[in-house]
């Protein structure tokens, strides 16, 4: 669905390349500065380019119209911030044009109660998850059909545990159902949970492409990441991760 | 609303016109055209401030802070002073000229320097604010070398006035204004998405540069025409859409064409109170900033308690 060659941005991304394929639910991990937004930003369009292509489905980036873009790609941004007090169904509908939420976002967003409250008075994880909202369902027509590219950008960022896992697992089924998604963060056991490969950044390139993070050893973890981690093996045979400062 | 100001304007104390010469060139003569310039300048002044603040993001845009009413006040300043010895009824229509250019200049000044600063409405701001300062500071050194009479004439002017417009002047600047007004009406649904700034405007598929560019232009013709016709009126823009998010929340679908007609309204409903009030035609700007004040703090009080 997605492919990327020698993307170059002074300073940011370092002659990356990728792919992304349909059904992918890729966690891209790296210290802060190793370029997960710009990445992400890039294969978005938003960001310029010194150098580099991105595909999608086969058609250079460049080639599609905006609105095309915005019909099966959506990317949410880290930083939202509004200088007008909107409500809640007001961010929703500019959007999106519906004023209600499919079951499967209200399920994993729970976003009914807030509805009529202005954006401004919500705490930073009820206002990611209207975040989130909005960028999903600008491309939900093509959810539906399994053709959306989704790409976020620390969406667990403010999330309590619940939500956190209520979203991946939402996010998880999107991608089963044929879209490719793309997030970032800073959680590995997250990571070890729900993705199904995992793209690891140093220095504005990808260092390595893994399935989970079952193959890779500690030693490589605490040297990407600067910092000591270690794990614990639970019942079903799955690594439980902690960091900690060496 | 609007359809009954027009028509309380336009009728007020005439007691046949349907009989009266005198009444019937009265309306066709004076009021009609002061009808037409309120409606199009409250409107401009109204749509174009909304705009703006969406665009800008910035709630307290007003075509004052971009600086293009003090780009037109100082044409017009300049030309009232250096222009004096000119016959008055060649004054009359070279002052609307030489004030629409003074916004074209001023808006061209703003595009430029903002582009040096950076290519953000951030830039647009601090380059409105340096151009309006300096476009202030010079119409006061212009006041202080006046003589008595072009000072007043320039002080009375930059009051504001919807009387000043007549069929002539009105020939040329109804049918741009109409068709700015017209254009600023559609772009709700783009300024929708510009709440969240020009990144996600781009993300939902407006291509954000050439709609920021066409949008600014536009505003800044609106505005500049606006006060071509009337001089600057001060607080219409900041109040109106300001009053109506307030009360019907943010769809510029709605807010825009709104703004335009209670804008509208506003003017007509300032002429008609200083005709009942009054008896005598006063500076628009004394009427707008001295109502327009205390609404807006009210609108903001109500604001703040909404939000509590």
């Amino acid at each position: 669905m997605v492919k990327f060659e020698k993307l170059s941005v002074t300073g940011r991304l370092n002659a990356v390349s990728g792919h992304v394929d349909k059904g992918d639910f890729i966690h891209v991990l790296g210290t802060n500065g190793a370029g997960k937004s710009s990445l992400l930003s890039a294969i978005a369009g938003l960001l310029e380019l010194d150098s580099g292509l991105v595909l999608l489905n086969g058609l250079s980036i460049v080639d599609y119209s905006l609105p095309q873009l915005a019909s099966f790609r959506c990317f949410q941004e880290q930083q939202q911030s509004s200088a007008f007090a909107l409500t809640v169904s007001e961010v929703l509908y500019f959007f999106s044009e519906c004023y209600d939420l499919p079951d499967d976002l209200e399920d994993a967003l729970e976003l009914t109660n807030l509805m009529h409250k202005p954006l401004n008075q919500l705490s930073g994880g009820e206002a990611r998850r209207v975040h989130i909202a909005r960028t999903l369902l600008q491309v939900w027509p093509a959810i539906k059909l399994g053709q959306a590219i989704i790409l976020l950008d620390e969406p667990t960022q403010g999330l309590d545990f619940k939500h956190q896992h209520l979203l991946f697992s939402l996010l998880a089924r999107l991608s089963d159902s044929g879209s490719a998604v793309v997030v970032n963060h800073h959680d590995l056991n997250l990571c070890q949970q729900y993705a199904n490969k995992i793209w690891l950044l140093q220095q504005g390139q990808i260092v390595k492409t893994m399935g989970s993070l079952q193959s890779i050893s500690n030693d490589d973890l605490s040297h990407i990441f600067s910092c000591g981690i270690r794990f614990a093996i639970d019942e079903a045979g799955n690594k439980i991760f902690q960091t900690y400062l060496e | 609303m609007l359809m009954c100001s027009v028509l309380l304007v336009l009728f007020d104390g005439l007691s046949a016109p349907w009989q009266n010469e005198l009444d019937q060139q009265i309306i066709i003569k004076l009021r009609l055209p002061l009808v037409i310039t309120a409606c199009l300048v409250g409107a401009a002044l109204s749509i174009s401030s909304a705009s703006l603040q969406v665009l800008l993001h910035n709630p307290l845009a007003d075509p004052g802070i971009i600086g293009i009413t003090s780009g037109a006040s100082l044409c017009a300043a300049l030309f009232l002073l250096l222009g004096g010895g000119l016959a008055p009824n060649i004054l009359q229509y070279l002052l609307p000229l030489s004030c629409f250019i003074g916004a074209i200049i001023s808006t061209i000044l703003i595009f430029s320097v903002a582009r040096r600063l950076a290519a953000n409405h951030a830039s647009v701001i601090l380059a409105g604010i340096a151009i309006s300062t300096i476009s202030g500071a010079v119409v006061a050194w212009l006041h202080f070398f006046s003589d008595a009479q072009s000072m007043r004439n320039l002080t009375f002017w930059l009051m504001g006035s919807l009387h000043q417009a007549d069929w002539p002047i009105l020939f040329f600047a109804a049918p741009l204004l109409g068709g700015l007004i017209a254009y600023l009406m559609k772009q709700g649904r783009a300024l929708n998405w510009y709440y969240f700034g020009q990144n996600s405007a781009q993300l939902a598929g407006l291509d954000v540069h050439k709609f920021q560019n066409k949008m600014l232009l536009v505003c800044a013709l609106s505005v500049g025409a606006a006060v071509s016709l009337a001089g600057s009126i001060a607080f219409v823009g900041l109040l109106v859409p300001h009053l109506l998010r307030n009360f019907f929340g943010y769809d510029n679908r709605f807010i825009l064409p709104a703004s335009a007609i209670l804008g509208a309204c506003l003017l007509l409903w300032v002429e008609l109170a200083t005709r009942w009030f009054m008896g005598i035609s006063l500076p628009v700007s004394m009427i707008t900033a001295s109502l327009g004040g205390p609404i807006f703090l009210y609108s903001v009080a109500r604001l703040g308690k909404k939000r509590h």
